[in-house]
């Protein structure tokens, strides 16, 4: 959270992430440019391809983990803090992507009369499908990579808004299709080897897998909404709720409330984080505020209002009891409305 | 009723849970493991494009000969006892460049040609620059009344293979044929250097020929969309000192 903006807001989290990701990317280039070819004598291919090659099977495999991380988050709430800082993962990814394309200009393109992206883009003229100029879905996903890589900030995630900058992010997946495609009719239709040929299909399997496993996960924990004669909703019996930790409620209609028991009170609010619709039914409350498990931006239970000087806001929530059941009414209120908690005195008297 | 509150809980700005780190070290340290199987794994697996290169080791090389401008720029050399047909060296320019605009004065003549060569498996060109450069020949002893090679007709044959640019094929690049080089062949085919029918054979190394249209010019227009494709062609063949030069109708052309 910040009042104003910052290119980066570091703290010892995004250091040791960022740290894991240098590592990470510099072990695969070494592995791939400087030790692996030693095992084969004479090397396989030239120096130049093995460069494109090793940029692009990095791009690759840093794009597949990125997809990887938001159903592993939301199968265990152990990898969160993978989840936390993957917007410089993704950035990163841009960056290595692009080392791939320089390699691709410096070499297929380079020693030409022709301008390099007049080559690049017009050179293949074959348009059937597995002649189909590969190249073109290459340009295209780094297109969007470019698009989130340069939006990644938060001073776009205001500026366009949340639900419009997260549908734009969300195109990481077409950007991952055309990436499998260029890959597809790339390198699978020049090398025999089923190395690559696995490589691919092994990412599709393991990303899909997660999505598909993620999904049935989430769509079970969607209990169906019991509502009252009124139409309140039944969020649950009040010696159930934890204190200190969210309860996600399902209303008509498909949307989420976040219920938290703080101290001798319940309140809740919009399940959705203004900043990048984290789950804060699934967070805690810290510090008096409700806390969001994504990226930690906070909200006041009653009002829904981030502390000053935060200007944040999210919907919030009247409660009821009813005996020991405690009842959401399911119209949200603007966001950073207060409402008057249920006291839990009251409630269990 | 599960206790949620027990359990480790997140906060980037805030110091991460003792609980979080051994997972998160086991995290890391797996997609590192896994990072660098996959990355020796994609470099040992990937196929082997044999050992065709530049002979940089056999430094600036100058032949003379006789230089034949059409189909494409090729020097040939007189018979010799290694060689008793001759010996055809197609010719190249710097980069994605042929030398057919320097050549052309110097068409049927002897010529003195200097440059390095590249070489995939008996098959040898020259790309041709430095001192030497492509002159007319000083000493034209050398071939003792050599002048030029006759075309023996080999006869009609269709054939299948890859269209590739001989620069890239004969060692410029590796892989300097399929899917993945096709950009670059292209670039080097309409830069003017000769294309070439690459014919993969189960019992032995690939057969090169130089391909030209059926009045034995240049074919390059025709063919730039079917490159790095497994293409059939029909045509006739004849040779030309060690050379096969396939003389071929691109209507006949077939995808495979």
């Amino acid at each position: 959270m910040s009042v104003r903006y910052r290119p980066v807001q570091w703290n010892r989290s995004k250091v040791v992430y960022d740290t894991c990701l240098g590592v990470g990317v510099a072990l695969y280039l070494l592995i791939y440019l400087r030790w692996a070819p030693g095992l084969v004598e004479p090397p396989l291919i030239g120096g130049a391809e093995l460069r494109m090659r090793a940029f692009g099977t990095c791009a690759f495999w840093m794009l597949t983990l990125i997809l990887c991380i938001g159903p592993l988050a939301r199968l265990d709430r152990r990898f969160l803090p993978v989840l936390y800082n993957r917007r410089h993962f993704g950035v990163l990814t841009f960056f290595v992507a692009v080392a791939h394309l320089y390699t691709v200009l410096g070499w297929y393109t380079a020693f030409s009369p022709i301008d390099p992206w007049v080559a690049l883009l017009g050179s293949n003229t074959d348009l059937s499908f597995l002649g189909f100029p590969f190249e073109w879905l290459g340009i295209a996903a780094l297109t969007v990579l470019f698009a989130m890589a340069a939006t990644s900030h938060d001073f776009w995630l205001a500026f366009l808004t949340p639900p419009v900058w997260k549908r734009l992010h969300m195109l990481v997946y077409a950007a991952y299709g055309l990436v499998v495609m260029h890959v597809t009719l790339g390198v699978l239709q020049a090398e025999a080897s089923l190395a690559y040929g696995a490589m691919i299909g092994i990412s599709l399997a393991v990303v899909a897998g997660l999505h598909v496993v993620a999904g049935r996960v989430e769509a079970r924990r969607d209990t169906a909404p019991v509502s009252d004669a009124d139409g309140w909703v039944q969020v649950a019996r009040i010696d159930e709720l934890e204190d200190g930790v969210g309860r996600t409620v399902t209303l008509p209609g498909g949307e989420r409330a976040a219920v938290f028991r703080h101290g001798d009170k319940i309140s809740a609010l919009s399940n959705a984080c203004a900043h990048q619709n984290g789950p804060l039914g699934e967070g805690r409350i810290l510090d008096g505020c409700v806390t969001c498990p994504w990226h930690g931006f906070q909200y006041d239970p009653e009002t829904g209002r981030a502390p000053a000087p935060f200007t944040e806001k999210v919907a919030t929530y009247r409660l009821r009891r009813d005996g020991d059941r405690l009842l959401i009414d399911p119209r949200a209120l603007p966001p950073g409305t207060r409402t008057e908690p249920v006291r839990l005195a009251e409630a269990v008297s | 009723m599960t206790r949620q509150g027990r359990a480790p809980f997140y906060v980037g700005y805030l110091k991460t849970p003792r609980a979080l780190l051994a997972f998160l070290a086991i995290v890391v340290g797996g997609v590192l493991g896994v990072s660098a199987v996959l990355a020796v794994t994609l470099v040992v697996a990937q196929d082997d494009w044999g050992d065709a290169g530049f002979q940089w080791g056999d430094g600036y090389q100058t032949r003379t000969g006789i230089l034949k401008v059409e189909p494409y720029p090729v020097l040939f050399l007189p018979p010799d006892a290694a060689y008793p047909q001759g010996r055809a060296i197609p010719l190249s320019g710097e980069g994605k460049r042929g030398v057919r605009d320097k050549a052309a004065d110097l068409d049927g003549k002897p010529v003195d040609i200097g440059g390095f060569l590249l070489r995939a498996g008996d098959r040898d060109m020259l790309q041709v620059g430095g001192e030497v450069d492509l002159r007319p020949a000083r000493d034209r002893s050398a071939l003792a009344g050599f002048s030029g090679p006759s075309s023996e007709a080999v006869g009609k044959r269709t054939l299948r293979g890859e269209i590739v640019d001989s620069k890239c094929y004969l060692g410029a690049m590796r892989p300097g044929e399929g899917k993945t080089h096709k950009l670059c062949a292209n670039l080097c085919l309409i830069g003017g250097i000769p294309p070439m029918f690459v014919v993969y054979r189960a019992d032995g190394p690939p057969e090169v020929l130089l391909l030209a249209d059926l009045q034995g010019g240049p074919v390059t227009d025709a063919l730039l969309d079917d490159t790095a494709r497994y293409v059939e062609l029909s045509g006739t063949v004849e040779r030309r000192a060690d050379l096969l030069v396939f003389r071929v109708d691109p209507a006949t052309l077939k995808h495979l």
